[in-house]
């Protein structure tokens, strides 16, 4: 199998660019033969993901540079791709639905991921290990699931709208539950809560009790205390929480298509589109690119306004 | 004596119900004896179990789910614990720079991985199959193992490798008999969580599968027909393996380690 072959073979790449051959290896001091040897062990890592996913990444943004004739992608470079979807009235429409959606979803789980870690580490101390414990399972249980299993929830014949039906509360369907771009927000959040809770916790743990004693000695209140000692302090968690939610939602497929309905529809659903019964991998390729520059641009202010605010 | 915190416990129980809803919903109508995977519950009924295990579409999925997960953790796991023993001893500007270099595919959306793979893939000419899901799969799983193993690593003494050095073994031997008992518990939990999270892999896997489907990939294409209970039972199995893991790979390492 390639992928066991591609190993050993960069391994020894790697080895080589050092300089040193099978009979240099002797030569080496202590010092070398420890470089090696720890080059040896990093370098399948580093030589794997370099190889199947930076160099995949580099192809990729190529092809948004080039062009589809008779269905075959050639070299021809140009901006068109970008230029479509930048001006397009259509992907423009796509992209700000994207990036509504996926400032809703990861500021709603950010916003309970915060608001579950703080509960955790100040007020629930003793039950902080089961409870976070709970949430890792979550983590592990079923992406797919947790999204299509929302129709049975939410949907015409599906739980709620079957309880309230048999208590009288509603004769029809509610069919406002799904479909829609409040669905598609809600049950992006379900799967990205527990991403979120991780960075957030680790960076609670980083507030001493001192810390908070200290400022209420000094006569801070409750929300003076929250806002000049915890809140600065959990930034760093806190964002890298909400810019990986931001980033997972603005590129989720799965949520748009299974729960989003007309109004919500993602970048991710047309991509795929291009990909899988268009074939027109530079438009893919330039929607995707676009995307990731835009969410990166919004996570870079938020980061700059965030650290300036909360120092 | 302080009140219990009540509304600390509301709170903590209501997102803990939002989380494990779709969870307990998907489990709960995978043995219903119905057509319809919905309400009402007619009756409990192994039968949709007995469907996936012995129709063959399901039974191919099942069986390449597994060896995805098992040869691509396997991979991740070796590769990512050598990598990590280097980390921790490289000089801090290198491991600064190596570190932000693992992390880029937790960052990087997983959609744009499959289809950057499947670009790079058809371009090279490596044919769309179970191996390319693989190589998909060890790229989200490597960043996994690197960050467990390492967590464990820097709560370690590293000077006992050297004491025992010193005291005569050789560096094979200080490696086996004292450096891996002590990472074997976190390596153990990083294989688990690496095979949980392959399980679950859903984006890459459509992309490169090239008509080897696995469990994730059979379920989503019997969406388009509607949810039905064998979807259900198979998503259940696919659960039960994937919380078992998690919960015997919590066992074995702390989670405060991990989370910090």
């Amino acid at each position: 199998m390639s992928v066991t072959e591609a190993r050993p073979g960069a391994t020894a790449a790697r080895g080589g660019r050092r300089g040193q051959g099978p009979g240099g290896r002797r030569r080496l001091g202590a010092g070398g033969r420890r470089a090696l040897a720890l080059g040896l062990q990093v370098g399948p890592a580093t030589a794997f993901v370099a190889f199947f996913l930076l160099a995949p990444l580099v192809v990729f943004f190529l092809y948004s540079l080039w062009r589809v004739r008779d269905y075959e992608i050639v070299a021809e470079w140009n901006l068109d791709a970008y230029k479509q979807a930048l001006t397009d009235d259509s992907y423009r429409r796509l992209l700000w639905n994207t990036i509504k959606i996926a400032g809703g979803a990861s500021l709603l789980s950010a916003g309970l991921a915060f608001a579950f870690a703080h509960t955790l580490r100040f007020k629930l101390r003793r039950w902080q290990e089961p409870l976070l414990f709970a949430v890792v399972i979550a983590m592990f249980s079923g992406y797919l699931v947790r999204v299509y299993a929302w129709r049975t929830l939410l949907g015409d014949s599906g739980i709620v709208n079957s309880a309230l039906r048999g208590l009288g509360i509603t004769s029809e369907p509610l069919s406002f539950l799904l479909f829609n771009r409040g669905a598609a927000i809600v049950v992006l959040a379900n799967f990205l809560i527990p991403l979120a809770v991780l960075p957030v916790y680790a960076a609670l743990q980083n507030v001493r009790d001192a810390e908070i004693e200290a400022a209420r000695d000094l006569g801070c209140g409750s929300w003076g205390t929250f806002w000049r000692v915890t809140a600065p302090l959990a930034w760093p968690g806190i964002f890298f929480s909400w810019a990986l939610a931001f980033l997972a939602a603005a590129g989720d497929y799965v949520v748009p298509q299974l729960v989003g309905g007309a109004n919500g529809t993602m970048v991710g659903v047309v991509i795929t589109d291009t990909f899988q019964t268009d074939y027109n991998f530079p438009r893919g390729a330039a929607l995707a690119f676009t995307t990731l520059l835009v969410s990166l641009t919004i996570i870079g202010i938020v980061r700059f306004v965030g650290g300036k605010v909360l120092r | 004596m302080r009140r219990p915190p009540i509304l600390a416990w509301l709170f903590v129980g209501a997102l803990l119900t939002f989380l494990f809803a779709p969870v307990v919903c998907v489990v709960l109508f995978s043995f219903n004896d119905s057509a319809a995977a919905g309400p009402p519950i007619k009756g409990l009924t192994l039968s949709w179990y007995r469907e996936i295990f012995t129709n063959v579409e399901y039974t191919d999925a099942l069986r390449n789910s597994l060896q995805v997960a098992l040869i691509s953790a396997s991979c991740s796991v070796v590769a990512g614990t050598a990598a990590a023993l280097a980390l921790v001893r490289l000089p801090r500007r290198i491991t600064a720079v190596l570190a932000g270099f693992f992390v880029v595919p937790m960052v990087v959306p997983a959609l744009f991985i499959g289809v950057a793979l499947l670009s790079f893939f058809t371009r090279i000419g490596f044919e769309l199959s179970l191996q390319a899901v693989i190589v998909g799969h060890i790229i989200v799983t490597l960043p996994l193992v690197i960050a467990l193993i390492g967590a464990r690593l820097q709560n370690l003494d590293l000077s006992m490798l050297e004491a025992a050095r010193d005291l005569g073994a050789s560096g094979p031997q200080a490696f086996a008999r004292v450096l891996l008992p002590l990472i074997a518990p976190a390596i153990v939990s990083a294989a688990l969580l690496s095979i949980a999270t392959s399980a679950d892999e859903f984006i890459i896997s459509l992309f490169v599968n090239g008509g080897d489907q696995t469990v994730p990939v059979v379920i989503f294409g019997g969406l388009r027909t509607g949810v039905t209970p064998a979807i259900n039972a198979l998503a259940s199995t696919i659960l039960a393996a994937t919380v078992l893991a998690t919960l015997i790979a919590g066992r074995l390492v702390s989670l405060r380690d991990v989370a910090r």
